[in-house]
């Protein structure tokens, strides 16, 4: 965890700086607010830093306590320690669970796509491939699955709450 | 008088009437599924509430919470995993009764619980909440900044085991909240000359973002992990408690809920820790303590009545005075926004008949989870087995749909990933999101309220102090701030000597 917060507290201050200094081209009256915010995320960055140093255990212990006390957290426990290891495990060899950087993967094409293609032919086929991907190797299921829940949202957002939903090329359907 | 008349033709037409029940369907659904909470539930129906008038809109959301959390109890006493964090303790005895062959029981006695809780708490919020927002209607500037910050600074007893984390989590969402333009002058900040970011990063994309899309991400990973197939035990025995028994434990719940209501109504505390107290404090007063936890009712109703009391009580400093206590609350904020209604005394002046309606819908929603928990009981089995492994992709299209809607904007869909894998990765490094949100509502708040004030008196930060009501919000701001330091350090030091004595 001791690399993680490391990690995630420079790029915090990278981010505290890009405000702080984007706030100088404003006016005196509109930077204030976010300048003195920027600043008391840089103090806390830094003090993650120096608390991880300190106490590079601290989230480990108290999760020990915890687990003492009680049973269910147990099991989230064993998640949690789960996927610390699997992390650990990626940061050596990148290989094993990569479902969700697929579905990243897949979800960035489907959001890109369906501003040409729109949602109702593009959404099968998103939730079949996606599906698919993470294991669920049921076909019929699958195309039962991706075809309904496509409809069902059409029906829902289209019809019933006269909400559009984005049509793409085919965009005089409804 | 009159507004309870307009609620009356508001709730009771059958639209409404049926919204609620679709609402509360979902509710008990996604309740009772783990893995979904009431905040997704909540978050991901926003956008379906977009083109329905104010007060439908917001009932529906308000039925979803409510049965949701309700939902919790049918796989804490099913599954012995509870569905929603609220329904932990709930665990304790409800899974053994179902060991022991009474889960109807159980299911049957908790659904009376959480529909009495709710009732309870949804009265004491009627009949406190129009009195409490005519004493706020005097508020200024320097109160609100007070009280912004009163808001604020729960985030501390929100951030787990490192208050770094949570405090870097809250100080983000507040420079979040600057994009767009500045609330006094109507200045642009950090917009990039991109006219979608001029009005600032949308509330509810954001929302889905943080709540669906990293949920549905968490989702996706757990059910490719695992394999094992969870073992379903069916409803068997009665479900309707003798009126005896009844008697014995309305007590019980009537002080579950009393205590559900007023923890509620603190910010930053929440339903879980809302049902242990209750289950200890039943442990307490009852004659029978070492029964606790071997599968009694007692031990399924003080959880239950009290968890589902949080969310009448919440709705308290909600509506009157703008603060979310908890995550729910801070996305029904959403959910008014959408709608151009800002919670706050002004809610009660100039849409007392939204307000109304919210007050009397509670009560028809927590009668009808209490109908359809008692009557369908023995389908609550056929939810749990739908595999977990569908609900990923499913929620995911739903999300980027929802963000969609809302503005007719493909920019929102790309807020709403952004946050979606800000949330997953905040999840895996344990930096909590809750205080994001709560800093994306308040901040803005406090800034305008903070410059106000300070023209108001010629840039006198005395202002804050000299004036009472913003100097005592003030005061319990600090309080609730460096309480789970203190709690945290009295603890360890307790610890510690007890180690050396």
């Amino acid at each position: 965890m001791a690399k993680v917060n490391r990690l995630f507290s420079g790029v915090m201050i990278l981010l505290a700086l890009a405000f702080y200094l984007m706030s100088n081209a404003l006016s005196e009256d509109a930077a204030k607010w976010p300048q003195f915010f920027a600043i008391i995320l840089i103090i806390l960055s830094i003090g993650l830093i120096v608390d991880t140093f300190i106490k590079p255990n601290r989230e480990q212990v108290e999760k020990e306590e915890k687990e003492e006390k009680e049973e269910k957290e147990e099991k989230e426990e064993k998640e949690e320690k789960e996927e610390k290891e699997e992390k650990e495990e990626k940061e050596e060899k990148p290989a094993k669970d990569r479902s969700v950087l697929y579905t990243i993967i897949l979800t960035f094409v489907y959001l890109i796509l369906m501003d040409f293609i729109g949602f109702l032919i593009l959404t099968p086929i998103y939730v079949f491939v996606l599906l698919w991907v993470i294991n669920y190797r049921n076909t019929t299921r699958l195309v039962a699955l991706s075809i309904s829940a496509t409809i069902v949202i059409t029906v829902i957002f289209q019809f019933l709450l006269n909400v559009p939903i984005p049509q793409g090329i085919l965009d005089n359907l409804f | 008088m009159d507004m309870w008349l307009t609620a009356v033709g508001t709730v009771f037409s059958m639209s409404t009437l049926l919204l609620i029940l679709a609402g509360t369907i979902f509710g008990i659904i996604m309740g009772c599924l783990p893995g979904m909470s009431s905040t997704m539930a909540v978050s991901i129906i926003i956008p379906f509430t977009f083109t329905m008038d104010p007060a439908t809109g917001i009932i529906l959301l308000a039925a979803i919470y409510c049965s949701s959390v309700y939902g919790g109890s049918i796989s804490a006493i099913l599954l012995n995993t509870p569905g929603t964090p609220a329904g932990a303790a709930t665990v304790l005895d409800g899974y053994k009764m179902t060991q022991k062959g009474e889960s109807g029981k159980a299911l049957g006695i908790s659904a009376i619980a959480s529909a009495i809780g709710g009732i309870i708490s949804a009265i004491i919020l009627s009949t406190t909440a129009p009195f409490l927002a005519e004493q706020a209607l005097r508020f200024g500037a320097p109160e609100y900044f007070a009280v912004a910050i009163f808001g604020i600074s729960v985030i501390s007893s929100l951030s787990g085991v490192n208050p770094f984390k949570g405090l870097l989590a809250g100080t983000l969402g507040i420079l979040i909240a600057t994009v767009g333009m500045d609330p006094v002058n109507g200045y642009p900040r950090f917009t990039f000359s991109e006219p979608h970011l001029a009005g600032g990063i949308s509330l509810v994309p954001l929302l889905i973002g943080l709540f669906s899309v990293s949920q549905a991400f968490v989702l996706i990973k757990e059910s490719v992990n695992s394999k094992e197939e969870t073992k379903i035990l069916s409803v068997s025995g009665k479900i309707l408690p003798t009126g005896k028994e009844f008697t014995r434990l309305m007590p019980n719940i009537f002080r579950s809920s009393i205590i559900g209501t007023f923890i509620g109504i603190i910010p930053g505390i929440g339903g879980d820790p809302a049902a242990f107290m209750a289950y200890n404090e039943a442990m307490r007063w009852s004659k029978h303590p070492e029964k606790f936890g071997t599968g009694i009712m007692d031990g399924i109703v003080a959880p239950e009545a009290s968890n589902n009391a949080v969310t009448g009580g919440a709705m308290i400093p909600l509506l009157t005075l703008g603060i979310p206590g908890n995550t729910v609350t801070a996305i029904l904020i959403g959910g008014l926004l959408i709608h151009g209604l800002r919670p706050g005394p002004m809610l009660f002046q100039e849409n007392g008949d939204v307000v109304y309606s919210l007050f009397l819908s509670l009560i028809v929603s927590n009668l009808l989870f209490l109908i359809i928990g008692l009557a369908c009981t023995r389908y609550f089995t056929a939810i749990l087995k739908v595999p977990g492994i569908i609900l990923g992709p499913i929620i995911l299209i739903l999300s980027f749909v929802g963000s969609y809607a809302i503005h007719n904007n493909y920019f929102d869909i790309w807020i709403a990933l952004a946050f979606g894998l800000i949330g997953y990765l905040f999840r895996l490094i344990k930096v909590p999101v809750t205080p994001i949100v709560l800093a994306v509502i308040l901040g803005p708040l406090a800034e305008q309220s903070f410059r106000q004030a300070m023209l108001q008196s010629g840039d006198e930060v005395s202002i804050f102090f000299t004036r009472p009501i913003s100097a005592v919000f003030l005061v319990i701001a600090f309080i609730t701030f460096v309480t789970p330091f203190v709690r945290s350090y009295l603890g360890k030091k307790k610890e510690s000597s007890s180690i050396n004595g």
